[in-house]
């Protein structure tokens, strides 16, 4: 049988999209740390474009500095690779996530 | 190298080892490394109220200052028992080579932003026991060299730093030790996403995913509001969620 007292109180607990949402950016956020070579790496377009730039300069195992400022020699092409992967998989999720959040009433 | 996660437990007004084994169950599904659980000092260290709680809970959280000592791993995840793993994310703090991580920022499911928690008057900014990363280096060793002897002497460290000397945070001596071995400036190295916290004044519903239900204020009037998370880690606060996480299993 329906428990009507128990429907009235969902039906008042309005959905929170602005928060959703923050709590969400949050948890992707940090989806897009990874360790690599000892040092941890935050996934995105400015990790790439450094590992593209080193590249195209010929520097295939330069020196980077990882998130906390720790100098970390790396293999630019694989650290490249780990970074775009990572970057589109959880924006991917994120997305995926996010529009099924908002459908929620 | 070694790597796993010990979690400190001890029953008192909240079933904490079995809330303990669940959180190792977790961790063994989740990060896919060994736990131990060590019971924790049994000494009452002050009495902690709850908004979700009349009268005030027993508090005994002291000893995990031995966590270097008690851990058999050379890598640690040393977790609160009340940290509900449901993502592989501290994988990547694990797979680091920093020698001591710890969250410095944290978020409340009803919150705009991260932020800095600080304590006492003088504002010292707060460093998160409920999860570190521990490696056997120096460095580590004299954290908890230092986090002991603070932990030993708390009243002196509380009228120095002008906070409260009950009940006994382990974050607040955790956040000491690490001033101290680093010179007196805060370090720069730590788990670089919030601790999300689920504060005891909220509520949880949990089936595939979490329903965590608020009140906030909306043109002065306070209304219920409610989100859902999937796949997140939850740091849950307050005895009456803490023991609805038992009945989940």
């Amino acid at each position: 049988m329906m428990d009507t007292d128990k429907l009235v109180e969902k039906i008042r607990k309005r959905f929170d999209h602005v928060q959703a949402k923050r709590v969400l950016q949050e948890k992707y956020q940090a989806k897009m740390m990874f360790a690599y070579s000892g040092g941890m790496w935050c996934a995105g377009p400015e990790l790439i474009t450094q590992c593209n730039l080193c590249l195209a300069q010929g520097y295939s195992e330069p020196v980077l500095t990882d998130i906390h400022n720790n100098p970390v020699k790396v293999d630019a092409e694989e650290l490249k690779n780990q970074s775009l992967q990572r970057w589109q998989e959880q924006l991917n999720a994120w997305y995926a996530e996010l529009e099924s959040i908002k459908r929620e009433r | 190298m070694t790597t796993g996660a010990l979690i400190y437990a001890t029953d008192g007004d909240i079933a904490y080892t079995d809330i303990a084994r669940e959180c190792a169950r977790r961790v063994e599904r989740y990060l896919r490394i060994p736990t131990t659980i060590v019971e924790g000092n049994t000494a009452v260290t002050g009495k902690r109220s709850w908004a979700d709680c009349e009268s005030p809970v027993e508090w005994r959280n002291s000893g995990r200052c031995n966590a270097l000592m008690d851990t058999p791993y050379d890598r640690t995840l040393l977790l609160d028992a009340d940290y509900w793993v449901s993502s592989d994310i501290l994988r990547t703090a694990l797979s680091s080579n920093a020698s001591f991580l710890a969250h410095n920022t944290r978020m409340y499911i009803n919150e705009r932003e991260p932020k800095t928690e600080t304590f006492g008057t003088l504002k010292t900014p707060m460093w998160w026991a409920t999860v570190c990363v521990f490696d056997r280096s120096e460095y580590t060793n004299d954290v908890f060299e230092a986090w002991q002897m603070i932990e030993n002497n708390y009243s002196h460290y509380a009228n120095l730093f002008h906070f409260t000397k009950k009940p006994f945070r382990n974050d607040y001596a955790l956040s000491l030790a690490l001033l101290l071995v680093n010179g007196g400036v805060m370090p720069k190295e730590c788990i670089p996403w919030p601790l999300i916290n689920v504060p005891d004044s909220s509520n949880f519903e949990y089936s595939d995913k979490w329903t965590l239900s608020y009140d906030v204020y909306e043109n002065k009037d306070l209304k219920p509001k409610r989100i859902t998370v999937k796949d997140q880690d939850l740091h849950i606060m307050g005895k009456r969620n803490l023991e609805k996480l038992l009945e989940l299993h």
